[in-house]
C-alpha cells in the first residue's frame, strides 16, 4: 500500500514544508537592530576618542539653561534686590516676586552632569590608546568640572556655612561619587550630607583638579588658574579666609585672565572672549544659541546694537533697579522715541565706568527701560554670548573680603590695597575706609561689579542679609532663600528644605 | 488597441466554442420601483465567474446546461438567487437592502460573513462618507462607529486626528489603533516638522473607499498580536468588477467660514483695564499716584502722558480677527474613476484633486492621488492582484504650526483674540503697520503684524506617499489557499521655513531658513495559508501565516540664515549655516500567527487566534510575545424555537476573551545608549542618554466582550449592544528615578488600566415606501480607571493627576472659590474648604476628567422620489478641559486683548460679587498663585454638533438616459452647520491646548456626481 499519494498530495507536502521552514527564520537575527545616532553603553567609554568626546558632553551640560545657559546668572539676580522685571515676556517675574517655588532649578541637570563624570572617571583606566597625560588631564578636567557643579548645588540647595539658621538647616546635598548603571539602580538611596561634608568633597576634587592641571587648555576649558579661582570662591563661602587669600593670590598668579581698566572696561564687554575670563562657559556656534526666548541677551535687553534704540530684539525681561542704578550713579531722564525722527533717551551717569554699561533699551515693547548691556551677542550673532563664571576681578574683591575678616589693621590695609585697586581700574579715585565702612564698600563693589552675572543672591545669602527690595523685602529667615529640592526626588532620607 | 481587442473576442469566442454544452440566460434586473438597476453582478450559484448588467439593466450570461440558479447582487440591494431551470429569460427585481446581515465582513488576512463574526467589529461603508470635505479618513468616520472616539487636533486641512478605540489604555506609550489600508500595515506615526500637520491617512481619497472595519474587542484584533491593543481599523478600497466600463465623474466646490468670533475689548476699555492694572500693582505703595498709572496706562495705548480723555475716546479700534486673520475658505474636489474588466481581469482606477484654502490665510492643502487596482485570474487556481496608490500632497502652513499649536507671537491664529486693539493692521497707503525699521511700534505684548509674518514668510510642506502591494493567490489543493503578499507604505516629508527679514523675527539676523526631509520606508511580506471546508453540519476554516515587517524613518535637517534680501528664498542663498542635522531610526518585527473558526451549522459559531512577535522594540530578556484569543457565538435565530418568530427577524449572542499587545514603545526604549547631540568648544560630545531595561516589552492589553446583535420585525429594526472590560496592564512607565543617579526616568512595565464600557448600534426604518426615513443612531458609554501604578503608589510623582481609582487625564487642581469682595484678590479653597491665597499642592482636588464619558453620532435619512436628505449629528459629553487660550486671554496683565464679557465682569470697587479678579500688574499676586490657576480655567467640553446636512438630488433614470448618461446626483452639503457648546473658546473640539490653535470651520458645498 502507498503511503502517502506523492501525486494527490503534494499541495499539502509542499504546504507542511513551506510553513515550518518561514517559523524557523523567526530567529533573533531577524529582528535584531542596532540605533545608528547611539552607541551602546558598555561601548561608550572605551577608546581615547570617546572618552574625550564624553568630557565635553560635561563641559557642554553647563550651557544648559539651568545653568550657565541662564538661570545661574538671571534667576539668582531676578532674586535679588538689584533688579526689575518688566513681565514683557512674562519670565522671571515669578523669580523677581520671590514666588514660593520660583527659584534655581538646577538641581537634577547637575547630577546629570556629575554623573557623566563619575561614570567617565571610573572608565579612565582602562582606556587603551589614551597616554598617562590626557588620562591625567581628563581626571583634573572632571574633578574641576565635579567641584563646580557640587558647588552651584550646595550653594543653592543649602545654607551656606557663614550666615546658617540651624533651626531651619536640613544639611546639604547627597554627595554621589559613583557612575550609576542599570545594575546599580535598585541599591541607591540618596541622602543629604552635611553642608560641611560637601565642602569637604568640593575642596577634594579641586586640590586634586590643581596637581593634576596646567594652564594650557584656555579659559574655556578647566585650568589651574580656574581650579584655583574656583577655590577662593569656595573658601569664601565655607569662611576659610586663609585658603581664599591663598587661592585668590596664586589664581591671579597663574596669569589667567587680565584685569580690565577703565579705558578697556567697556570694550572687554564687547569682545567675544572677556580678557578677565579665567573661566567662562563657550557658546561658540549659531546652532549653540539659546534663542529669543531664554538667552542672557533677551533677558536683560531688548537692544540689538548699543545706542540704537529704534531697533528692537529681544525682551528686556529684567532691568536694574531704582536701587541699583542709584548705586551705578545712572539718573535717566526722557526715554527714546521712533518714528519719522527718532529722539534718542537722556541718561546722565557718574564717572564710575561701568555705569557705561547701562542705557536706554529698545522702543516697541511697552515702555523702554534702562537695561544692562553685559550680555549683547558678542559671539557674533544675537543672543550669542560667551558666559564668564569667574573674573579676575573677584580674586581681588574675594581676597579683599578674606583679609578684612580676618581682621587687625594690616590686613584692613591689605583690604583696602585690593579694593582700590577695582575701583581705580573703573574710573574713580581710590578711597580711605575702615572698619564696617570698609567692608561694606567692598560688598558694595561686589555688586556693582558683578551686577548682571549672578552674584548677588548668593553675595547677600552668604552675610545673612535680607533681600530688601519693592514691594515686600524678603528676610534671611524666609524659606524662599533656599531653592526647592524637586519634589520627585524627596523620600524620608532626602527631606525637602523648610517651608516647602 | 482594436486588433488586441479582436484577438480577445477571437479568444474568448474559442472559449465558447470548447465548452459547446452550454447555453445563453437573458435577463433584467430592476430595483423595487422598476428602475434598471445598473452594473449589478450575475453569477451561476457555486461559479464566480458571472456578468454585469448593462445601462437598461440587462444581461446576458452563457451558462453550463448543468447550471440552475443565477445569483443576482448589487450594491445596496440584497442578493437574490434566481431559479432558471427550463428558463432563458428571467426578469429580476431586487429589494433595497434594510440590514447588512448577509454582508461580508474584512477581518484581518481574511473576511467572514457578518452572520458568523464573533468579535466586537463596527463597519463605516464608503457610501456613508462620500463627498465629505475632509481630508483623511480618520476624520470622516467622526461618531459614525460606536466606541470609535475621533477628536480632531485642529481645524488644519489634512491636519492630525487623534483616534481612540474603547478609550486610551496607555498613559505614556501610544494609543493610535493600527491602521492597515489593503493589507498593508500603515506606519502612522505623525512625522513631525516645523511646518503644518501631515496626517499620514490623508494620501487616501476618501471616494476611494468601499468600507472600513473597525475591530474593537481583544479577540477581533487578536490576529494583529503586538499591534492590536488599540484596536485595528481596516480600510478596503474600491476594486473593478467585470462588466461594461463605467465611469464617475464627481466634483464639489464649496466655502468655509470661522464658526464665532471671540468678542474682546475695545481701545478704550483696553486703556481703563491699564489704568487699573497699573493701580492695584502699586496698592501697597502709599506714594503712588493716579497720575502715574494713567501716564503708563496712555503709554500703553501709545498716547503721549498729556493726552487728554477726549485723545483716549478718539482712539480707533482694529478688528484683528475680522479685518486681519481670519477669511473665507475654499474648498475644491474633482475626482474620476474607471471601473470594469472581464472574466480574467478586473480593475478599478481613479484620480482626484482636492483643494482646501483654510478660514486663516495662508493655511492650504493641495492634493492629487492616483489609484489602480487590477485583478489577474490566471487560472482557477492562480490569479494575481496588485493596488497601487499614488498621492502627492502640498499644504501651506501658518507661523511655526509644527504641532498644530503656535503660541509665537507673530502667530495669526494666537494674536487674532489678543492683539491690542490700538495697533493699526494697514498703513493709509496699504502696507504693513509696525514693520521693523519703520519706527511703527506695535502696543502691547503681541509685537509683530500677524498678516506680515502670514503673508511675507514661507511655510511649506509636501507629503509623497505610495502605498502599495503585490498578491499572489494560488489554490494549492482544494480548499487550501496560499496567499503572498509584498507591501510597501513609502512616505516623503519634504518642509521649508523661511522667515522673511522684513518680519522681526528673523529682521536681525536678514533672513532665516529651515529645510527639512523625512522618509519613512515600511516594507511588509506576508504569506498566508487559507483553509476551509464543510464536513456535513461541521463547518471549518482555518489560517496560518507568517509576516516580516521593517519600517525605517530617518530624516535631514539643514538651517541658514543672513540672506542678502527677501527676493533670495532657497537655503543656498544664505550666508551663515546654522545646522546640518538628521536621523535615523527604525524597528523589526517576525511574527507567526494562526487561526481557526468553527461553527456547527451556522448556529455555534467558535473562533481561536494566537500570534507570536518578536520585535527590535523589546528587551533582549522579553524579545517574544505571544498573545492568543478565544471567542464564540451563538445564532439564536437559527435555532427552531426561534424560526417561526414574527417579532424577531435575526439574534445572535457573542462573548470573546483575548489578549493584544502595544508595541508603540519607541524604537530602543530598552537600550542603554549614548549619544552625540551636545557640543562644545567646536568638539562633539557623548552623553549617556538612556539607561538599559533589558526586560522592557509591550503593554498587555486583556479584554472580555459580551455582544448581541439583533434585528426585528423583518429587520426593520437591526442593532447591536455590545459591553466590555478590558485592562491594560505591564504599562510602559517612565519611572522617576531619583535624579542624583543622573537619570531622570527609567522605562519600565508598570501599572494597570481599566476601561468598561456599553456601545450600541441602532437602526430603524421608520417610513417604507414612497417617503423613507432610516434612523441611525450610536452611543458609547466609557470608563477609565487606573487600576495600579508600581510599588504602592497612589499617583505618579511626576505627574500628580495620574492617580489610582481616577481616570488617565484627570484634573487635579485646587478648587477656584472667586473673588474676595473686599479686595478683589483670587481666592482658591484649601484641602479643609477654608479660603487660601496660595493653594498648595495638598490643596488640589479632583474636578472631572478630560475623557468623554458618552460620545454618538445620529444619522437621519429621508428619501422622497428623487431627493434624499441626511442629517448627521454627533456629540461627546463629560470630558472637563483647561482652556488654554482663556488662561492667556483673563490674564489682564500680559498687556493684550481680554474677553469683553470678563472684562465687565471684573471687580471693580469693594463690595462687588464676582469671580473675576481685579487686574493686578502681575500674573500673580506677589506671592499669590497664579490668579488663571486652579479650577477658574476648566470648562466643559461638551458639545452636540450638527456635523453634516446632505440635500441629494437624482436625475431620474430616463431623463439621465435621453442625456446619454447612466446617472447623474446633485448635492448641497453643509458641515458644522450648528455647535451646542459652554466652552469659552474657538472651538470644544480640538485635542491638547487651544491657545493659537486654527479652529474647525463651517463649511457649504455644492457638488455634482456623474455616472456614464
Amino acid at each position: 500500500m502507498q503511503l502517502i499519494n506523492l501525486k494527490k498530495n503534494r499541495g499539502w507536502i509542499l504546504a507542511l514544508l513551506v510553513l515550518p521552514l518561514s517559523f524557523n527564520s523567526c530567529s533573533k537575527k531577524e529582528i535584531t537592530l542596532e540605533p545608528r545616532q547611539s552607541i551602546s553603553s558598555d561601548k561608550a567609554l572605551t577608546s581615547k576618542n570617546t572618552v574625550q568626546a564624553a568630557v565635553n558632553s560635561v563641559y557642554a551640560g553647563l550651557k544648559d539653561g539651568t545653568l550657565y545657559g541662564r538661570d545661574v546668572i538671571a534667576i539668582s539676580d531676578a532674586l535679588s534686590d538689584i533688579t526689575r522685571s518688566t513681565n514683557r515676556s512674562g519670565r522671571l517675574t515669578p523669580e523677581n516676586n520671590n514666588n514660593s517655588r520660583a527659584h534655581l532649578l538646577l538641581w537634577s541637570v547637575a547630577y546629570e552632569l556629575i554623573n557623566e563624570a563619575n561614570l567617565i572617571l571610573e572608565a579612565i583606566p582602562s582606556v587603551g590608546d589614551a597616554s598617562a597625560a590626557d588620562k591625567s588631564s581628563w581626571e583634573g578636567q572632571l574633578k574641576f568640572l565635579r567641584g563646580l557643579l557640587y558647588f552651584e548645588l550646595v550653594r543653592a540647595y543649602a545654607y551656606i556655612p557663614t550666615a546658617v539658621i540651624t533651626a531651619n538647616d536640613k544639611g546639604g546635598v547627597p554627595v554621589k561619587l559613583t557612575g550609576t548603571t542599570s545594575s546599580t539602580l535598585n541599591a541607591y538611596s540618596p541622602k543629604r550630607e552635611a553642608t560641611a561634608a560637601v565642602y569637604d568633597q568640593i575642596y577634594l576634587d579641586l586640590n586634586s583638579a590643581i596637581t593634576f592641571l596646567d594652564n594650557s587648555l584656555g579659559n574655556g576649558l578647566a585650568t589651574k588658574a580656574g581650579a584655583r579661582a574656583l577655590l577662593s570662591r569656595v573658601a569664601l563661602y565655607k569662611g576659610d579666609w586663609a585658603t581664599c587669600v591663598t587661592q585668590s593670590t596664586a589664581a591671579i598668579g597663574e596669569g589667567v585672565g587680565t584685569l580690565s581698566t577703565s579705558a578697556n572696561y567697556v570694550s572687554s564687554w564687547r569682545s567675544a572672549v572677556h580678557p578677565e575670563s579665567i573661566f567662562e562657559v563657550k557658546f561658540l556656534t549659531a546652532s549653540e544659541n539659546v534663542g529669543q526666548n531664554t538667552s542672557l541677551q533677551t533677558s536683560f535687553t531688548s537692544l540689538v546694537t548699543p545706542g540704537v534704540s529704534c531697533s528692537l530684539g529681544g525682551f528686556g525681561d529684567l532691568v536694574p533697579s531704582a536701587f541699583l542704578l542709584t548705586q551705578l550713579g545712572i539718573t535717566s531722564g526722557a526715554a527714546p522715541t521712533c518714528g519719522t525722527t527718532p529722539v534718542p533717551g537722556v541718561i546722565a551717569r557718574g564717572n564710575d565706568v561701568r555705569a557705561q554699561l547701562y542705557e536706554w533699551g529698545a522702543v516697541g515693547r511697552g515702555t523702554p527701560n534702562i537695561e544692562c548691556t553685559k550680555f549683547l551677542g558678542r559671539n557674533g550673532g544675537i543672543n550669542l554670548d560667551n558666559v564668564p563664571v569667574i573674573r579676575i576681578s573677584e580674586m581681588y574683591l574675594n581676597r579683599a573680603e578674606a583679609y578684612y575678616m580676618q581682621g587687625g589693621a594690616a590686613n584692613e590695609a591689605l583690604a583696602l590695597a585690593d579694593l582700590n585697586k577695582i575701583i581705580t581700574n573703573r574710573g574713580m579715585t581710590a578711597v580711605v575706609a575702615t572698619g564696617s565702612a570698609l567692608l561694606a564698600e567692598i560688598l558694595r563693589q561686589d555688586m556693582l561689579e558683578f551686577a548682571f552675572e549672578g552674584h548677588r543672591f548668593f553675595d547677600l545669602k552668604r552675610r545673612g542679609q535680607d533681600i530688601v527690595k519693592s514691594p515686600a523685602t524678603v528676610p534671611f529667615n524666609d524659606f524662599r532663600i533656599l531653592a526647592p529640592i524637586p519634589t520627585s526626588d524627596i523620600d524620608v532620607n532626602l527631606v525637602q528644605n523648610f517651608g516647602y | 488597441m482594436r486588433r488586441i481587442s479582436m484577438l480577445l473576442l477571437c479568444m474568448v469566442c474559442i472559449t465558447c466554442h470548447l465548452f459547446a454544452q452550454n447555453r445563453t440566460v437573458k435577463g433584467s434586473v430592476t430595483d423595487d420601483k422598476g428602475l434598471p438597476v445598473v452594473n449589478a453582478s450575475v453569477t451561476v450559484k457555486g461559479n464566480s465567474a458571472g456578468t454585469t448588467t448593462d445601462n437598461a439593466g440587462k444581461f446576458t450570461i452563457t451558462v453550463s446546461n448543468t447550471a440552475k440558479t443565477l445569483v443576482v447582487s448589487s450594491l445596496n440591494f440584497e442578493s437574490i438567487e434566481i431559479s432558471i431551470s427550463g428558463k432563458s429569460d428571467v426578469s429580476v427585481q431586487l429589494k433595497t437592502a434594510t440590514t447588512n446581515l448577509d454582508e461580508v465582513v474584512i477581518v484581518g488576512y481574511s473576511s467572514q460573513k457578518k452572520k458568523e463574526v464573533t468579535g466586537a467589529i463596527s463597519k463605516v461603508s464608503g457610501k456613508d462618507i462620500e463627498n465629505l470635505p475632509v481630508q483623511s479618513l480618520d476624520r470622516a468616520i467622526q461618531g459614525r462607529a460606536p466606541g470609535v472616539v475621533v477628536q480632531a487636533n485642529n481645524g488644519i486641512p489634512g491636519g492630525a486626528v487623534d483616534v481612540k478605540i474603547r478609550g486610551a489604555g496607555s498613559i505614556t506609550a501610544g494609543s493610535t489603533p493600527l491602521y492597515v489600508v489593503d493589507g498593508v500595515q500603515m506606519n502612522t506615526d505623525l512625522l513631525s516638522t516645523q511646518v503644518t500637520q501631515a496626517n499620514p491617512l490623508a494620501f487616501l481619497n476618501t471616494n476611494d473607499v468601499a468600507s472600513i472595519e473597525i475591530l474593537k474587542d481583544a479577540a477581533a484584533a487578536a490576529i494583529y498580536g503586538a499591534k492590536a491593543a488599540n484596536g485595528v481599523v481596516l480600510v478596503t478600497t474600491k476594486k473593478g468588477r467585470a462588466g461594461k466600463t463605467q465611469f464617475t465623474l464627481n466634483s464639489y466646490l464649496g466655502q468655509s467660514s470661522p464658526l464665532k468670533y471671540i468678542n474682546n475689548l475695545n481701545s478704550q476699555q483696553y486703556y481703563q483695564l491699564r489704568y487699573e492694572d497699573y493701580i492695584y500693582q502699586n496698592i501697597t505703595n502709599p506714594n503712588y499716584l493716579p497720575a502715574t498709572a494713567r501716564a503708563a496706562a496712555l503709554a500703553d495705548v501709545g498716547l503721549a502722558s498729556t493726552a487728554t480723555d477726549k485723545d483716549i475716546a478718539d482712539l480707533k479700534t482694529y478688528d484683528w480677527q475680522r479685518d486681519a486673520v481670519y477669511q473665507t475658505g475654499v474648498t475644491q474636489n474633482i475626482d474620476m474613476s474607471a471601473s470594469g474588466g472581464n472574466d480574467k481581469t478586473t480593475f478599478f482606477m481613479s484620480g482626484s484633486y482636492n483643494k482646501q484654502n483654510a478660514i486663516v490665510y495662508p493655511v492650504s492643502f493641495k492634493r492629487g492621488t492616483f489609484f489602480t487596482s487590477i485583478k489577474h485570474t490566471v487560472s482557477s487556481k492562480l490569479s494575481f492582484e496588485t493596488n497601487m496608490n499614488l498621492s502627492s500632497i502640498y499644504q501651506d502652513g501658518v507661523y511655526s504650526g509644527g504641532g498644530g499649536v503656535t503660541t509665537a507671537f507673530g502667530s495669526p491664529t494666537y494674536a487674532g483674540s489678543l492683539m491690542v486693539p490700538v495697533n493699526p493692521i494697514y498703513n493709509p497707503d496699504g502696507s504693513y503697520y509696525g514693520m521693523p525699521g519703520s519706527g511703527q511700534p506695535f502696543r502691547g505684548a503681541f509685537n509683530q503684524n500677524v498678516v506680515a509674518a502670514a503673508t511675507l514668510d514661507t511655510k511649506w510642506k509636501k507629503t509623497n506617499q505610495l502605498v502599495g502591494s503585490i498578491a499572489v493567490n494560488y489554490e494549492i489543493v482544494k480548499g487550501l489557499r496560499y496567499r503572498g503578499q509584498f507591501s510597501l507604505d513609502y512616505r516623503q516629508i519634504h518642509a521649508y521655513n523661511y522667515q522673511d527679514p522684513r518680519n522681526p523675527d528673523a529682521y536681525n539676523v536678514q533672513g532665516f531658513a529651515t529645510e527639512e526631509t523625512q522618509w519613512n520606508t515600511n516594507f511588509i511580506n506576508t504569506h498566508t495559508l487559507n483553509y476551509a471546508n464543510s464536513f456535513g453540519s461541521h463547518n471549518l476554516s482555518a489560517l496560518a501565516g507568517v509576516e516580516y515587517r521593517s519600517d525605517i524613518n530617518e530624516g535631514l535637517l539643514q538651517q541658514a540664515q543672513t540672506f542678502p534680501s527677501s527676493d533670495f528664498r532657497t537655503i543656498n542663498s544664505a550666508a551663515t549655516p546654522i545646522t546640518a542635522s538628521g536621523f535615523w531610526t527604525g524597528n523589526k518585527i517576525f511574527s507567526v500567527f494562526g487561526k481557526i473558526n468553527y461553527d456547527f451549522q451556522k448556529k455555534y459559531l467558535f473562533s481561536f487566534t494566537i500570534r507570536r512577535d518578536g520585535s527590535s522594540r523589546f528587551g533582549l530578556n522579553n524579545l517574544y510575545g505571544t498573545f492568543p484569543s478565544a471567542s464564540a457565538g451563538w445564532n439564536l435565530i437559527n435555532e427552531d424555537f426561534m424560526k417561526n418568530s414574527k417579532l424577531v427577524s435575526d439574534l445572535k449572542l457573542r462573548v470573546s476573551y483575548g489578549q493584544n499587545g502595544n508595541d508603540q514603545i519607541g524604537n530602543f526604549q530598552s537600550r542603554g545608549l549614548y549619544g552625540a547631540t551636545r557640543v562644545y568648544n567646536n568638539g562633539s560630545a557623548l552623553t549617556p542618554s538612556q539607561i538599559a531595561n533589558p526586560d522592557l516589552h509591550w503593554e498587555l492589553r486583556e479584554e472580555v466582550n459580551a455582544g448581541l446583535d439583533f434585528g426585528f420585525l423583518h429587520n426593520r429594526i437591526t442593532g447591536s449592544i455590545d459591553v466590555y472590560r478590558r485592562v491594560n496592564s505591564d504599562l510602559l512607565l517612565n519611572r522617576p528615578l531619583n535624579t542624583t543617579t543622573g537619570f531622570t526616568t527609567i522605562t519600565q512595565n508598570l501599572g494597570s488600566i481599566e476601561n468598561k464600557g456599553l456601545e450600541l448600534l441602532l437602526t430603524t426604518l421608520n417610513f417604507d415606501g414612497a417617503f423613507k426615513w432610516s434612523t441611525t443612531f450610536n452611543i458609547a458609554f466609557q470608563k477609565n480607571t487606573i487600576l495600579s501604578l508600581y510599588d504602592t503608589l497612589k499617583f505618579l510623582p511626576s505627574d500628580l493627576s495620574i492617580r489610582v481609582g481616577s481616570p488617565i487625564g484627570s484634573v487635579y487642581t485646587a478648587l477656584y472659590n472667586g473673588v474676595n469682595p473686599a479686595t478683589g484678590r483670587a481666592m482658591w479653597l484649601d484641602a479643609n474648604g477654608d479660603i487660601t491665597y496660595n493653594p498648595a499642592t495638598a490643596d488640589r482636588k479632583l474636578y472631572g476628567d478630560n475623557n468623554p464619558k458618552q460620545v454618538g453620532g445620529l444619522t437621519n435619512t429621508f428619501s422622497y422620489k428623487n431627493f434624499e436628505v441626511d442629517v448627521f449629528f454627533n456629540y461627546e459629553y463629560g470630558r472637563v478641559n483647561q482652556d488654554g487660550l482663556y488662561v492667556r486671554m483673563t490674564d489682564f496683565s500680559r498687556l493684550s486683548n481680554t474677553y469683553l464679557d470678563e472684562f465687565n465682569r471684573r471687580w471693580q470697587k469693594p463690595g462687588d460679587i464676582t469671580d473675576v479678579p481685579r487686574p493686578n500688574g502681575g500674573a500673580s499676586e506677589v506671592r499669590g498663585a497664579n490668579f488663571t490657576g486652579g479650577t477658574r480655567s476648566y470648562f466643559k467640553q461638551d458639545y452636540v454638533r450638527l456635523k453634516q446636512v446632505t440635500v441629494t438630488y437624482n436625475l431620474p433614470g430616463t431623463v439621465a438616459k435621453r442625456m446619454g448618461i447612466n446617472s447623474a446626483r446633485f448635492y448641497v452639503q453643509g458641515m458644522n452647520l450648528w455647535t451646542y457648546t459652554k466652552w469659552p473658546g474657538y472651538d470644544p473640539e480640538f485635542n491638547g491646548d487651544d491657545r493659537g490653535l486654527l479652529p474647525q470651520s463651517k463649511n457649504i458645498t455644492v457638488g455634482l456626481t456623474v455616472g456614464f
